[in-house]
């Protein structure tokens, strides 16, 4: 009897986990696809003077006349300057005290200018005006943009491409730290290494690799920052490098430990005849054991580059924040993780914006997702022979 | 252990340079850490005081103490580690020792190590529309420790696993010949003999937590509330996220800069601390074990 | 066994919740409701008091959504968000608990003391990338912002850009500390901040208004008229909770308590 009960708790809880992993999907999944489906100006209306032949935008067009970077003659209208009014500029005319018929009045007079371009709520919005079609399509926004600028209201830019570049990049300048330095660790480890030192040079591991982010950032931010800039007399020490740097010295240990790991395990038959046949230990880590270990240096790899696409707090400090397309190493860039952490605080529950941060986050979780299965498909190749 | 043959001395010079640039490298990562924790100490320990620890921050955080986010953060991970303690080790049982080896068993693996994977920062979102929005705790203790509890499953599970495991299977077989059941066997035997190695992984894991940042972000953390918490209920400073605000807020971040320091000392003492207890505990049980 | 029953008693009676006031919102304001706080729990130990930051809008939603008691924010109510109250019923107090002044400052090594708006705007909006285009020296332009969540971007965007948006260029910080940190390492940088965070390592530009000739950002109540962009900051909270502010809010308006804005570097 009590056999089963403790069986029976000890499947449950086993059972959290496929409950946890399922959890991430669902609700990742439930707060993001609203990103896809819904559009940022739900609820409002988009509308011109009757005499303004325009009868459809594209949400670029609009923006771009909202903010006067487009002129109604490039899209079809007539000659006069455009007026854009919309919830979140009204204030510019009425103060933000202004009363409901303050509002109205205001609106029915400025109807009348031929150049405007509404977008309020179907309540506010005066009869005399023309609705129009403006197009959104989400998969466009999200990733046929350059820009991530999603609190521009109303019609915000919710570009990926800026973020998931300015994460891959940050991943790939790390692994070039990252994979020289722990393969050489590993093999000064595996092969050179006093025997009594080992276990203290695994310690010696799992602590940087135990290093809080935060303050891996920290130390980032007052020391390699200005060194940066003082030495290469940059603009500024905040880069995509300067994260990398960090990154990939804090992931070095889970390359070498795997690694290590590797090639310790290559078959002592591949040895022997190595040395056998007169190679030197250099000649047989060389041309022996590291191709021995091929795919196991390739799990490695992408088990650490995942662990750099994960990583928020340094690059959060360090990299600069800017969502641009990563030109150099020097450029400033905002991963996915950093803009999640800095930017989700800010999204009211249920918003367009919490909902593309949250389709970020299943981005980022099925990157993730991908290189993981990826490696764990890659291991067992290796473990057969 | 790796295959070693005599050691020949390498005779090239090309051997010797090769060796020597793999050990430089390999020690310079010690030297780089020395020189991280060296200057966070030096700078850190001009406020580091018993005062500084117990004591809750004063005039806009650029003196007193870090006392709240230090026991809040004790809380959080603790109530956290216990969480995932217990249903780490139980799942790690149950894939150790009751599980039969089929379909089921390779699934729970596989997604272990897929949630091992995971970022810190997912779990955050996860922790925000689960517990903060959905089951309506709001920011708060419980939330963060749960979704911390989470975060180290993955770690807790394997480091189970590999400890029942590592039980000898003959005392198992022996237990279960003499009339014990499984769950006896587990219970009286296993347990009791894997629970050197459970603590410290139990340790390692606390020290990780004690790290976390991303997760608690949205979960608990509160900017500034001098007191330290009297319910899982209610929201906390916490370490990791206070040396962050000291970095990023304030009105005059040059003067808070030492009492910056000082926590990230205090961080990566606790860390550190943890991380080396947990390996001459595990260097111990080697030792002890290995005939 | 029994260490384990007492232990549960003990949790459960620490249960019950405390008598806490929530401030959460403008990153811009927070040091003030710290500051606040702080020194007001000294004299009057509860209530408790927590403060959060997350940005302006971020503690409008909690308001909204009774996450919290007290929103602070450096801009007022958006149309949007004040029509969106009206029609859920609730009335929000709207309290003027200090003033802030936008300083925009560059490196103490740019040789140039004052900007037009329409150079500011050139340069945020990306059309302008060196200081020479300005009479400065050869050297790119580095220019910071606040973090889209914040009141100070909005105000910045609302009243200095007026409508045109960001160049994607522009580094967008997480908090105005680490903000002013890169301006005074970085000698080709620009940025916006709230007068309070000025320290001697960022020089500040005289701004016109139009109306009068460029001044700089100043504390001085009176010289709030003339430098263009001084802003109120705010307390938001439900009408209904006034009983239980009221001690709170009291002491912030009480000389004692304009004292202590003034010392954080805000103008009461």
């Amino acid at each position: 009897m009590r056999d089963r009960l403790t069986i029976g708790t000890f499947r449950a809880s086993a059972l959290t986990i496929i409950l946890t992993l399922a959890g991430i999907l669902v609700f990742l999944v439930r707060e993001g696809i609203p990103a896809l489906t819904k559009k940022p100006f739900e609820g409002l209306r988009f509308a011109v003077h009757p005499s303004n032949p325009v009868q459809k935008l594209s949400a670029d067009q609009c923006r771009a006349l909202f903010q006067k970077n487009l002129a109604w003659p490039d899209v079809g209208g007539p000659h006069t300057p455009v007026l854009p009014i919309h919830l979140y500029n009204l204030e510019r005319y009425v103060g933000s005290q202004a009363t409901p018929e303050k509002i109205k009045a205001f609106l029915d007079s400025v109807a009348q200018v031929t150049g405007i371009l509404v977008a309020l709520p179907p309540t506010w919005l005066p009869t005399s005006l023309r609705p129009i079609r403006v197009e959104w399509s989400a998969w466009e926004a999200l990733f046929g943009s350059t820009r991530w600028s999603p609190t521009y209201e109303p019609l915000p830019e919710v570009g990926l491409w800026p973020l998931l570049l300015g994460s891959l990049w940050v991943a790939l300048l790390g692994l070039l730290i990252t994979i020289p330095l722990g393969v050489a660790m590993a093999i000064y480890v595996a092969e050179f290494l006093p025997r009594t030192l080992y276990y203290p040079m695994k310690v010696l591991w799992e602590v940087v690799a135990g290093l809080p982010s935060v303050v891996v950032g920290f130390w980032g931010l007052v020391v390699l920052v200005p060194w940066l800039q003082k030495s290469f007399h940059l603009t500024t020490g905040e880069t995509a490098l300067t994260a990398a740097l960090l990154l990939g010295w804090m992931t070095i240990p889970l390359m070498a430990s795997l690694s290590e790991e590797a090639l310790s395990n290559v078959p002592r038959l591949l040895v022997e005849a190595s040395y056998g046949l007169g190679a030197t230990p250099w000649q047989t880590i060389l041309r022996v054991k590291i191709p021995a270990i091929r795919s196991s240096l390739l799990t490695a790899t992408l088990l650490s580059a995942g662990r750099i696409l994960g990583e928020t707090m340094i690059v959060l400090i360090v990299s600069g924040n800017a969502p641009v397309l990563p030109t150099s190493p020097l450029s400033p860039v905002r991963t996915l993780p950093a803009t999640l952490a800095a930017e989700l605080g800010e999204a009211p529950v249920g918003s367009y914006h919490y909902h593309t941060l949250f389709f970020l986050g299943l981005i980022l979780f099925l990157l993730t997702l991908a290189i993981n299965i990826l490696a764990y498909a890659i291991t067992p190749a290796e473990k057969k022979t | 252990m790796p295959l070693r043959l005599p050691k020949k001395k390498p005779k090239r010079w090309g051997e010797k340079a090769l060796t020597l640039v793999v050990a430089t490298i390999s020690w310079s990562m010690l030297i780089v850490l020395v020189g991280v924790i060296g200057f966070l100490a030096y700078q850190g320990g001009k406020v580091l005081s018993w005062a500084f620890l117990t004591t809750p921050m004063r005039e806009g955080m650029q003196a007193g103490g870090i006392a709240p986010p230090l026991v809040g953060s004790l809380w959080v991970s603790t109530l956290a580690l216990l969480i995932g303690a217990i249903l780490g080790t139980a799942t790690g049982a149950y894939l150790s020792e009751f599980s039969p080896k089929g379909r089921l068993h390779r699934l729970i693996e596989l997604l272990v190590n897929t949630l091992a994977g995971v970022p810190s920062i997912v779990y955050g979102l996860f922790g925000l529309a689960l517990f903060v929005v959905a089951l309506g705790l709001g920011a708060s203790i419980l939330s963060g420790a749960l979704t911390l509890s989470l975060l180290s499953l993955p770690i807790l599970i394997r480091n189970a696993q590999e400890a029942f495991a590592g039980v000898s299977a003959d005392l198992k077989l022996t237990s279960l010949g003499m009339g014990a059941s499984p769950a006896q066997t587990f219970w009286r035997i296993t347990l009791r003999l894997a629970f050197p190695r459970l603590i410290t992984g139990y340790v390692l894991a606390m020290g990780r937590l004690l790290g976390e940042t991303a997760p608690i972000l949205f979960t608990v953390a509160a900017y500034y509330l001098p007191t330290y918490p009297r319910s899982p209920f209610e929201p906390t400073m916490m370490l990791p996220y206070h040396l962050y605000a000291l970095i990023t807020s304030g009105t005059n971040i040059t003067q808070t800069y030492p009492m910056a320091f000082g926590t990230a000392l205090v961080l990566v003492s606790l860390t550190l601390i943890l991380t080396i207890a947990a390996a001459i505990l595990r260097f111990r049980l080697k030792k002890r074990l290995h005939v | 066994m029994r260490a384990r029953v007492g232990f549960l008693l003990i949790v459960l009676w620490g249960c019950a919740p405390r008598e806490l006031i929530t401030i959460k919102g403008s990153d811009t304001v927070l040091p003030v409701s710290q500051a606040l706080a702080e020194t007001y729990l000294e004299l009057h130990p509860a209530p408790l008091i927590s403060v959060t930051g997350g940005g302006s809008g971020v503690g409008i939603a909690a308001l909204l959504n009774g996450d919290t008691d007290i929103a602070m924010s450096s801009r007022p109510l958006k149309l949007a968000e004040r029509l969106r109250l009206t029609a859920a019923g609730r009335t929000l107090v709207e309290d003027t608990i200090a003033w802030d002044v936008l300083a925009v400052c560059v490196h103490p090594s740019n040789p140039l003391s004052h900007l037009t708006r329409e150079a500011l705007v050139a340069i945020y909006t990306g059309a302008v990338t060196n200081w020479k285009a300005l009479g400065g020296p050869d050297l790119p332009i580095v220019v910071y912002s606040r973090e889209s969540s914040s009141g100070t971007f909005e105000f910045f965007r609302e009243h200095v850009l007026q409508g045109k948006d960001f160049a994607p260029s522009v580094r967008f910080i997480p908090a105005t500390g680490t903000l002013v940190q890169s301006i005074a390492q970085t000698p080709g940088a620009i940025g916006y901040l709230g007068i309070a965070y000025l320290t001697p390592g960022v020089k500040p530009l005289a701004l016109s208004d139009g109306a009068h000739p460029p001044t700089l950002p100043t504390k001085n109540r009176t010289a709030l008229t003339t430098y263009p962009l001084a802003r109120p900051l705010f307390y938001y909270y439900e009408a209904r909770a006034l009983p239980r502010l009221k001690p709170f809010l009291a002491f912030a308006h009480s000389p004692e308590g304009q004292r202590v804005i003034e010392k954080v570097g805000y103008v009461p």
